[in-house]
């Protein structure tokens, strides 16, 4: 698929407002064309300072799946630089780094949270040296996050980064706003696929299951034809509540200091070995309350079987995702 | 430099009508050889107005004109000087069967109103009794190699053309013994002086008469020791400016080539925001709208425009770049006259007029259309997908002539700009939202006075306030900067020629801002200047806030002293500037609860000597060196307790350069200037992975260019106007000492601008501009890592600015014409840019996975017409 470049920022707005040719590009990052690490779900999606976690990656290839051995987990305890915008510190990336603790190797791994994780990573700060003030606390993110990082390497020389959200108290807030915090707040639970369906053009809706161990393809196609796919997930009430759909959820306001209620965006990112998306991620804002997304794809134009991933992203760094077949005759 | 306006005519031969010949076949037309000028009538000159008169010519067989009538009239005044001017005229007779014959022709003198920069000098002045202040009548005033005038009745005097340079002025007359000063005339500068004398007592005998004391005022220029001035008149002609006077800064010596859409005034690898902008010392707090298509102050309010990169005096502060002053014209004698002019963007309006004998007042103003022309060629929401400037600024002064030599002018001017982009997404992660406002208003009072000992004083207070706001939305993430200021600003000054050899100059530069400043989202957006970004990259989801409110105040009295020595041909500017500075913040912790905020209150005292020397050994050739240290406070923001740091102090820097000028402006003039600055405590992110609190930023970063520039120049004359830049620089910046040195962002290798204008004749004025510019530094982006928990791809860096965007190509041609309405002048132009079509990358751009790199490139070839009248 052709990718639009325009990703722009807070002051490259005005390089593009008279530019007369912004670039595409082809690569199509949502079709799996070799070992590749999809989406990592951390359970619990969050874990307070001193909590065990397991980290569970969707490691697959042309062939639907791959070998998760040479895939090597570590928690970096380094913290990102504040003028950097990548979500992990860079050096965090070299194996030889001794603010690394290795977790192990394969698809799934354990570990706990350092107990001074939120002195870290979140807004609690070290005690300060003598004579100097104490150190800058890491700011939350708009959802009013911290973030434990993980460095993963696989096939190699691939890097990635995950997550592990850090269940962390509020901080520069008054007590009173810190109690109802604390009482009210409820941990982030990661999101589920609870369905995919294929969208007939006139409305009507084909039920995908999910991969099962001997089943046979959920969803049969002709080469070439473009069909319509829906993804869903749970509804969630409207108050914080443990839920894995797209969560209602406390967060301190970073200008007025004092409590309101968010609501998870969903994303929605599409993979497949073979055919092409229309869109490679479509999603659902906080404000919107519907509970399922669609994309179109068109299946290849030579027969076979075609592996399929949804992985469901929310806002809180939550993850959860669905495997499926396709037969093109 | 003065624009002046003077009177040109030029002819064309119609069809000729032979003379009465039974065969009159015409073997050979009848070629003027004796060309004579008519006078431009002084009522229309003044009064800016241009004509056309046909003229019926009876040439004779020797080729003197016999007859001569008008056949279109253009008003008497015209009439008669073209009827004057065409009788003597000259002709290689007309040839009928190969023999001399009389003939009859139709003869077009056009009176065409045009800029020239004069070639000569103004001087003029009054003679003064030392004692009673009386003016003195019939005393001789000759200046060296020039005529010789009398004083009239009130004891002034005027040399309309003298020859520049430094030359002597003799008076004599009867009761005074000869005595003699010194000026030094600049080309079209008009030089004022006021000599106080004291003539002979008849009654004392002869014996007992005292020598005589002279006092003169001061000369009124003050030449930077590098600068380039540019009249208005040659730079609404220069391609690729529409007509914009202002915009032909972008194209002299030492200014880097902006980034599209940016209207950044990069001046010697310095930040933008370290270059100063002043509106006859009123500052301003920048030059051009949002993305630079246009400036903020109307074309025909300005006389002149002048580019000091580095090096300037005492009289300035508070900046460690460059200088821009915008000088205003004076307004006209009398009547009432204007302009209106539109183009693709934007129209504006200017109008003129003289209430009294001594007020007279100006209004202008602009206001961009574009978004509203849209919808007429396309159905498209194209602001949904492309931001559309659009800004607004008018100009309003008054002034009064409240006494000879003493005039005051209330002015004010508003600004304003928007720039909005909404990028819509099925992504709710990739949904992006912008605005960029800026806005600014500024009132000025300017009181200029030519004191009765022959001294200069001018005060100009002046109030406004300043506005920008920056609101982002990147999917979850907020972006916003606000930064609200108030501006009061006080200039006072005296100059005085204290004898023919020292001018001094003292004053007081005052100036208190006081901003609120309110910022939420990332530290890493928007991004700094010297830190690695890429072009569309998301920012960091980590999000803060805070606001506060910070004042910055300081008063600078200074002194320059200009030292002529050796019969001018050296002149020694010394100056000093001495500013103590008071800066606060509300805030010195970010805030906590309901814990009180503590302030923050912080005097320095910074000392900036600056020194400039001119040495003439020859006419045409002059060596020149200047020095000086300069300071300035840091950006309001980056005092936030959250994002900046409020102890943060002053920013300084030091010039040094040293060059030549040779030669003559209005033939050819070259200048080279080798240029060198360094600046410390700048404001730079905290190295420490954690930093302290309060101290993202830290005033450790240390900065350095060094580069020269060459100019060569051709003043705009009778057809032809040019100039080619050529600027080499490398601008450096560290974190701190010790640190290794990396190119700054606005670093540009070379610059080379070539500019000329050719009038050709029957009001059509072409031009062309070329331009080359290195392309700005970039971090390359090696490789990259997925982000599992997003599933967007982040970049690792190479080394810091070790790549660059290409190199900027461009070629622009501009075509005008000039036709005569009346007493009006209608000025119509296509501007064209990029005739090439040359795809200039502008900026470099990733793929998702940063696998793939490539460039968004310039505007293509671009045509704007457009039209200005004038009356």
């Amino acid at each position: 698929m052709v990718t639009p470049v325009k990703r722009s920022m807070g002051g490259a707005l005005l390089v593009g407002a008279f530019a007369a040719c912004t670039p595409t590009f082809t690569d199509d990052t949502a079709i799996v064309s070799g070992p590749q690490l999809l989406a990592v779900q951390a359970v619990p999606a969050e874990a307070a300072p001193g909590a065990s976690f397991t980290m569970t990656a969707l490691y697959v290839g042309p062939g639907g799946t791959e070998d998760p051995s040479s895939i090597d987990w570590a928690v970096c305890l380094l913290q990102n630089p504040l003028g950097d915008p990548d979500p992990i510190a860079p050096a965090c990336f070299v194996d030889a780094s001794s603010s690394l603790s290795p977790l192990g190797d394969g698809a799934s791994v354990s570990g706990s949270v350092p107990s001074n994780a939120c002195e870290l990573f979140g807004p609690e700060s070290p005690p300060p040296q003598p004579g100097e003030p104490g150190a800058r606390p890491t700011d939350p993110d708009a959802t009013g996050g911290f973030y434990l990082p993980v460095r993963v390497k696989s096939d190699g020389d691939v890097w990635s980064a995950a997550l592990e959200r850090i269940a962390c108290q509020p901080s520069g807030v008054t007590q009173p706003v810190f109690k109802a915090f604390a009482n009210g707040y409820v941990a982030n639970q990661n999101p589920g696929v609870a369905s995919l369906a294929s969208v007939a053009s006139g409305g009507s809706t084909t039920m995908i299951a999910p991969d099962a161990p001997g089943a046979p393809p959920a969803l049969t196609v002709s080469a070439g034809e473009r069909t319509t796919l829906r993804v869903g997930w749970p509804s969630c009430p409207a108050t914080p509540a443990a839920c894995s759909g797209a969560e209602a959820y406390l967060v301190i306001d970073p200008t007025t200091k004092q409590i309101e209620t968010g609501r998870e965006s969903i994303v929605a990112s599409w993979y497949a070995t073979t055919g092409r998306f229309d869109l490679d991620r479509v999603g659902r804002e906080g404000t919107d309350t519907a509970t399922t997304v669609d994309n179109g794809w068109t299946a290849p134009s030579s027969p076979g079987r075609v592996r399929l991933w949804v992985v469901l992203r929310d806002a809180r760094g939550g993850v959860g995702w669905g495997s499926y077949t396709i037969a093109v005759e | 430099m003065t624009a002046l306006v003077s009177a040109r005519s030029a002819s064309a031969q119609l069809a000729a009508v032979p003379n009465g010949s039974s065969t009159p076949k015409l073997t050979r037309a009848p070629t003027l050889v004796h060309f004579v000028e008519a006078p431009y009538p002084a009522s229309e000159k003044a009064a800016g107005h241009a004509a056309t008169v046909v003229l019926e010519l009876a040439i004779d067989a020797t080729g003197a004109v016999t007859q001569a009538r008008v056949t279109q009239s253009a008003g008497s005044a015209f009439d008669a000087a073209a009827e004057q001017a065409a009788r003597q005229f000259v002709f290689d007779p007309a040839q009928i069967d190969g023999k001399p014959a009389p003939i009859r022709i139709l003869y077009r003198y056009e009176f065409v109103l045009r800029a020239a920069v004069p070639t000569t000098a103004e001087l003029t002045g009054q003679v003064r009794d030392a004692r009673t202040k009386k003016p003195l009548a019939s005393v001789r005033v000759a200046i060296q190699g020039g005529p010789t005038v009398t004083t009239d009745a009130e004891g002034r005097f005027r040399f309309e053309a003298a020859e520049p340079g430094q030359r002597t002025i003799t008076l004599s007359g009867d009761r005074l013994t000869d005595v003699q000063t010194t000026e030094v005339l600049e080309v079209g500068r008009r030089t004022t002086v006021t000599y106080d004398v004291e003539p002979q007592d008849e009654s004392v005998p002869a014996d007992e008469k005292d020598d005589l004391e002279i006092v003169v005022a001061p000369p009124a220029v003050q030449k930077q020791v590098v600068s380039t001035i540019v009249s208005a008149d040659e730079a609404r002609t220069v391609p690729g400016t529409q007509g914009d006077v202002l915009k032909v800064v972008e194209n002299l010596p030492g200014v880097a080539r902006p980034a599209i859409g940016s209207g950044q005034l990069v001046v010697w690898g310095a930040a933008p925001e370290d270059t100063r902008v002043f509106l006859d010392g009123v500052p301003l707090p920048s030059l051009y709208h949002q993305g630079g298509f246009r400036s903020v102050i109307h074309s025909d309010m300005v006389e002149s425009v002048e580019l000091v990169p580095g090096g300037w005096g005492a009289e300035y502060g508070r900046g460690n770049g460059g200088l821009v002053g915008v000088h205003l014209r004076p307004l006209d004698p009398d009547g009432i006259h204007g302009s209106a002019s539109a183009d693709l963007l934007d129209a504006s309006a200017d109008v003129r007029a003289k209430l009294t004998d001594r007020i007279a007042v100006e209004v202008a103003g602009r206001e961009s259309y574009l978004e509203q022309l849209l919808p007429l060629f396309t159905s498209r929401n194209i602001g949904a997908y492309v931001p559309i400037p659009r800004y607004y600024d008018a100009q309003a002064r008054a002034v009064l002539h409240a006494a000879p030599g003493e005039t005051i002018e209330l002015g004010g001017l508003i600004s304003g700009d928007s720039v909005s982009d909404d990028v819509p997404s099925d992504d709710p992660t990739n949904v992006q939202t912008q605005t960029h406002t800026t806005s600014f208003q500024r009132v000025w009072l300017r009181w200029k006075k030519q004191a009765a000992d022959g001294a200069e004083v001018a005060v100009v207070p002046s109030f406004g306030f300043d506005s920008s706001s920056l609101v982002d939305q990147f999917g979850e993430v907020p972006t916003a900067l606000l930064v609200d200021s108030t501006v009061g600003s006080l200039r006072a000054s005296w100059r005085k020629q204290m004898e023919s050899w020292v001018t001094l100059s003292v004053g007081l530069d005052a100036q208190v801002t006081r901003s609120h400043f309110s910022r939420t989202g990332s530290s890493t957006s928007p991004p700094r200047a010297g830190e690695p970004y890429v072009f569309g990259q998301p920012p960091s989801d980590e999000t803060a806030h805070d606001d506060g409110t910070t004042i910055s105040a300081s008063a600078a009295p200074y002194a320059t002293a200009d030292f002529a020595l050796f019969d001018g041909r050296v002149h020694l500017v010394p100056g000093l500037r001495v500013e103590p500075y008071l800066q606060t913040a509300s805030r010195t912790a970010p805030p906590v609860g309901d814990t009180p905020a503590v302030g923050l209150f912080e005097e320095s005292t910074v000392v900036e000597p600056r020194l400039s020397a001119r040495w003439t050994p020859v006419h045409g050739l002059t060596w020149k060196v200047g020095w000086g240290i300069y300071h300035q406070p840091p950006a309001p923001a980056d005092l936030s307790s959250v994002f900046g740091n409020p102890t943060l102090g002053l920013e300084s820097a030091q010039h040094l350069l040293w060059g030549v000028e040779a030669g003559s402006p209005d033939v050819l003039s070259f200048e080279a200037t080798a240029f060198a600055t360094s600046s410390k405590n700048l404001a730079v992110e905290s190295s420490l992975p954690s930093p302290l609190v309060a101290q993202s930023l830290v005033d450790t970063g240390i900065g350095r260019t060094r580069g020269i520039q060459v100019l060569l120049r051709k003043q705009l004359s009778k057809k032809f106007f040019g100039w080619l830049t050529y600027t080499l620089s490398r601008s450096e910046r560290a974190n701190a000492v010790g640190d290794p040195f990396s190119l700054y962002d606005y670093d540009q290798t070379h610059v080379l601008s070539a500019v000329a204008s050719y009038d050709v004749g029957a009001g059509f004025v072409v031009g062309s501009r070329f331009r080359y510019a290195t392309g700005y530094p970039r971090t390359p982006v090696t490789h990259a890592y997925y982000d599992v928990q997003t599933g967007l791809y982040e970049p690792f860096f190479g080394s810091l600015s070790s790549t660059r965007v290409p190199a900027f190509v461009q070629w622009d041609i501009r075509v005008a014409k000039t036709f005569a309405i009346g007493s009006a002048s209608l000025e119509t132009y296509l501007d064209v840019q990029n005739v090439t079509n040359r795809a200039n990358p502008e900026e470099i751009v990733y793929s998702l996975d940063y696998a793939q790199r490539r460039y968004i490139t310039g505007l293509p070839l671009l045509p704007v017409a457009g039209a200005r009248l004038t009356w």
